[in-house]
């Protein structure tokens, strides 16, 4: 019973595997704009540096990157992966973190200074955790799909998204806006590419054994959503 | 010992029921009839006209919860939220000589002619309770005398009550619809009728979190943990304790709670458990710990509370928002206010388990030990006195000789007896405040039988910044840094500062004439004025002004004004003196100061950042005073 069990489970777990196909792409923004200038530290600067980086838009060559990039479509859940989350010289390592649902993220702290990590969270647990210098890493489940704002309490500047997902089908934009997700099933599906400030798109595509191609371009969004 | 204890509790109630039948002699005759808007309505025997029926029976209801439950409370019993602000005290109607005994006739016209309809003897310039005829119409309050007088029935029904059912989800969702949907709303997401005059708001029930736990921010509560706060209500919200209702009925409840949050079920479905956080034995209470304590709470605390702790740290700007129930973080030098309480062992619990969906992290062993939180605790404690001071009967101006001291931070205001009064929100006439940001100020009084100076301080996390222009202003300073971390960086750049578009202020009232009957104590009535010295923020300046009823007050003319004023703001806190001569010119429109006579005095506080002015204000009963 339970061989037989195994097998049937087997077969579309193989199937999907020999066959699977890569979604490639990249996020575009090809608006002008004033880079915002980099946020003085003042006080803090011999911890944090003179000046942390504006990481709300970042563009290189109309390239955009911290897209997420997300798949919903049937039979896609894939294996729980752990992330990180570092707070270092006052900024959030990395700014954009995607994980998969009931994955645990490792937070942790590089600064010699305290930090207040707060989240408002809904459907996941909330977080509210003071970081003093040298403390050990704090492991938090992320229970359900959501995205969610980081802030520090305490230096006013620091933010990061932490955007969970339904499954391990994500991947985030690199600085030259390329994202990849990779071992894709054949199937129709809905691709998702969200930016903290630019907002959604999503796209209905098909994906055959060779994978698919699919572009964002966030150019006719306006920022500040 | 048990027989002391019998004997001193049968002296208690002996007189106390002695104190309630005296109670009960005093009620006032009740008029043949009143006028309303106009109308005569004869009262003698009158009846309520409309039928006890459902329709009536949720309007009324929804009528109380939206006048009348911050005083006299979501279980009518005269505890409301602001009940222990005004004196006298809001009735309760469960208890034996409640107005409710009386006749419909009687209920009709307290609530329609209010504080103000009393006759002289019960002192109607001291009653905040309104006078409801021009807010709500007779039927609105006829229903709301079904809904109090069904409620009051039911409710000494469960006292002699002794069910104890088994308990479940559907029982739960029925209590709940009776006892907590108006405030939890009906989906119990916290959007009921009453939320809107609720600070802070009552809580969204979907999300399974609830604020104080034995388990870590963000984590579900136990069972034990909903039953402690059914149990205990939250001090110094809306939320009532819910003590007097049968355990299982408390059970159903948490069931009912349980349920409509998926969380809960999630939470077995994956079969986790809870981490319970315990508090350890007390250490004991030493100079050095509180010193330890002190550096970790300057370090790891004073950003969002304060160096005083008065919640006026470098950080809170960023957290608070009243409007989306961001609400301040918790002004550690009114221990009368914690939420869990302000014993030893419930700070502890609180540093080390957080208060969910506020600011307040939780300080877990990863980053402090149990000593290190002691030590924090140990210091906390002595940012405040124990208990609630105690308000005392008559307000004493000792006389001194010399000059009177104009500054705050003068060491003479030392030797002068410190009077602390509470405040609540002007809740009487629109525009309303629900939700005052100041609770209470301290007064003290000198004078040298020439002039007459008082100190008031009041908390105020904000500061109105042209106080910074005339360097008037001492913030707490931001957490410091490690010596090798720290930099000569200027916090603020040196700039003119814009006044707040309202100002901080607050008023001294007292009536204009001694000699007559007191004025109203919302700034007095048509022919009995109250006198006003109001001092603002922006413009810097305290002047003399006249009243005659909410809403009409206005400063005297130039030639008439003569308060002298000077305010510090510090870690928090503003402290004002203000003096004035005992005799002025202006007989007509100043109170005139006499050694030895009974002179009422009131408080008006505007906090102008939160958005308090005109009548959106905190407000004070009258409360004696004496110059010696």
């Amino acid at each position: 019973m339970r061989i037989v069990f195994f097998i049937l489970m087997a077969i579309p777990f193989f199937t999907g595997l020999a066959t699977a196909g890569s979604i490639k792409g990249t996020a575009k923004y090809s608006v002008k704009f004033e880079p915002a200038p980099a946020i003085e530290t003042g006080k803090f600067k011999k911890a944090c540096g003179d000046t942390v980086p504006e990481e709300t838009i970042l563009v290189d060559k109309s390239r955009l990157k911290n897209v997420v990039v997300t798949l919903s479509g049937k039979n896609l859940k894939g294996k729980n992966k752990n992330a990180k989350l570092n707070q270092n010289k006052c900024r959030y390592e990395p700014h954009v973190v995607a994980i998969k649902k009931e994955s645990n993220l490792l937070i942790s702290s590089s600064d010699p200074i305290n930090h207040n990590m707060h989240t408002y969270s809904f459907e996941n647990d909330p977080i509210n955790v003071m970081f003093v210098p040298n403390q050990e890493p704090l492991e938090q489940e992320m229970e359900e799909a959501e995205i969610i704002k980081v802030e520090c309490d305490l230096h006013s500047w620091m933010t990061a998204w932490i955007v969970v997902t339904e499954n391990s089908f994500y991947a985030v934009t690199n600085q030259h806006g390329d994202f990849e997700i990779g071992n894709v099933p054949p199937g129709k599906y809905q691709l998702t590419a969200w930016h903290e400030s630019l907002g959604s798109i999503e796209k209905d595509l098909t994906v055959t054994e060779k994978g698919a191609t699919v572009d964002f371009d966030f150019s006719h969004l306006p920022p500040g959503k | 010992m048990n027989r002391i204890a019998l004997i001193a509790s049968t002296i208690f109630f002996g007189a106390m029921s002695l104190q309630f039948a005296y109670a009960s002699t005093l009620r006032p005759q009740i008029p043949d009839s009143i006028v309303l808007k106009g109308q005569t309505v004869v009262l003698k025997n009158l009846r309520n006209p409309l039928p006890l029926d459902a329709g009536n029976l949720q309007a009324g209801k929804e009528v109380y919860f939206q006048n009348c439950f911050l005083c006299h409370g979501d279980l009518l019993d005269g505890n409301g939220v602001m009940a222990d602000r005004f004196f006298p005290k809001p009735a309760s109607f469960i208890h034996k000589s409640s107005p409710l005994t009386q006749t419909d006739a009687y209920i009709f016209w307290r609530i329609a002619k209010g504080g103000k309809g009393l006759p002289p003897e019960f002192k109607p310039w001291n009653s905040a309770m309104p006078a409801w005829e021009n807010q709500l119409s007779p039927q609105q309050i006829w229903q709301v005398i079904h809904f109090l007088q069904t409620k009051v029935k039911a409710r000494l029904a469960l006292e002699n009550s002794q069910t104890s059912e088994t308990p479940t989800v559907e029982k739960g969702q029925s209590l709940f619809n009776e006892h907590c949907a108006i405030c939890h709303g009906d989906e119990a997401n916290g959007q009921g009728i009453a939320a809107a005059y609720s600070s802070p708001q009552p809580r969204d029930l979907t999300k399974g979190h609830i604020k104080l736990r034995s388990t870590a921010f963000g984590k579900l509560p136990i069972d034990e943990d909903i039953m402690s706060a059914l149990d205990r209500g939250m001090n110094g919200t809306t939320m009532p304790s819910w003590k007097h209702l049968p355990k299982s009925d408390k059970e159903s409840l948490i069931l009912y709670m349980k349920s409509v949050s998926p969380k809960h079920q999630k939470f077995i479905d994956r079969k986790k458990e809870h981490e319970i956080i315990s508090v350890p034995d007390a250490n004991p209470f030493t100079l050095e710990s509180r010193a330890n304590g002190k550096e970790l709470y300057i370090k790891n605390c004073s950003g969002c509370h304060g160096i005083k702790g008065r919640s006026d740290g470098m950080s809170t700007h960023k957290i608070v928002n009243i409007e989306t129930d961001a609400i301040w973080p918790r002004n550690l030098s009114k221990s009368w206010t914690f939420r869990r309480g302000g014993a030893r062992e419930q700070i502890f619990k609180t540093i080390r388990t957080g208060l969910t969906s506020s600011a307040m992290p939780r300080f877990s062993e990863r980053v402090f030990t149990d000593e290190q939180i002691w030590d924090i605790v140990n210091y906390v404690v002595t940012l405040s006195p124990q208990t609630k001071p105690q308000i005392k009967p008559l307000l004493k101006v000792q006389r001194i000789s010399g000059e009177l001291p104009e500054e705050p931070m003068d060491p003479v205001w030392n030797q002068a007896e410190s009077y602390f009064y509470p405040l609540g929100g002007q809740i009487l006439e629109a525009e309303k405040s629900y939700f005052s940001t100041t609770d209470s100020v301290v007064v003290k009084g000198l004078h040298n039988g020439q002039e007459v100076a008082f100190y008031i301080h009041w908390d105020d996390p904000n500061y109105d910044p042209l106080l910074e222009n005339i360097k008037r202003v001492k913030e707490s300073p931001p957490p410091p840094l490690p010596p090798e971390l720290q930099t000569n960086e200027a916090e603020h750049e040196a700039k003119e500062l814009k006044g707040q578009k309202f100002p901080d202020a607050i008023a001294l009232q007292f009536p204009v004439n001694l000699n007559s009957e007191t004025p109203y104590f919302l700034n007095g009535a048509p022919k009995h004025p109250v006198n006003l010295w109001r001092w603002t923020s922006t413009p810097y300046q305290a002047v003399e002004m006249n009243a005659e009823g909410l809403g009409t007050i206005a400063e005297q003319s130039e030639n008439s004004q003569s308060l002298k004023s000077q305010v510090q703001y510090k870690y928090g806190r503003y402290y004002l003196v203000i003096k004035r001569k005992l005799i002025t010119d202006d007989k007509k429109n100043d109170v005139q100061f006499q050694p030895g006579k009974i002179t009422p005095i009131a408080f008006n506080v505007w906090n102008g950042s939160e958005g308090e002015q005109g009548t959106k204000m905190a407000i004070s009963s009258w409360f004696d005073m004496v110059l010696k």
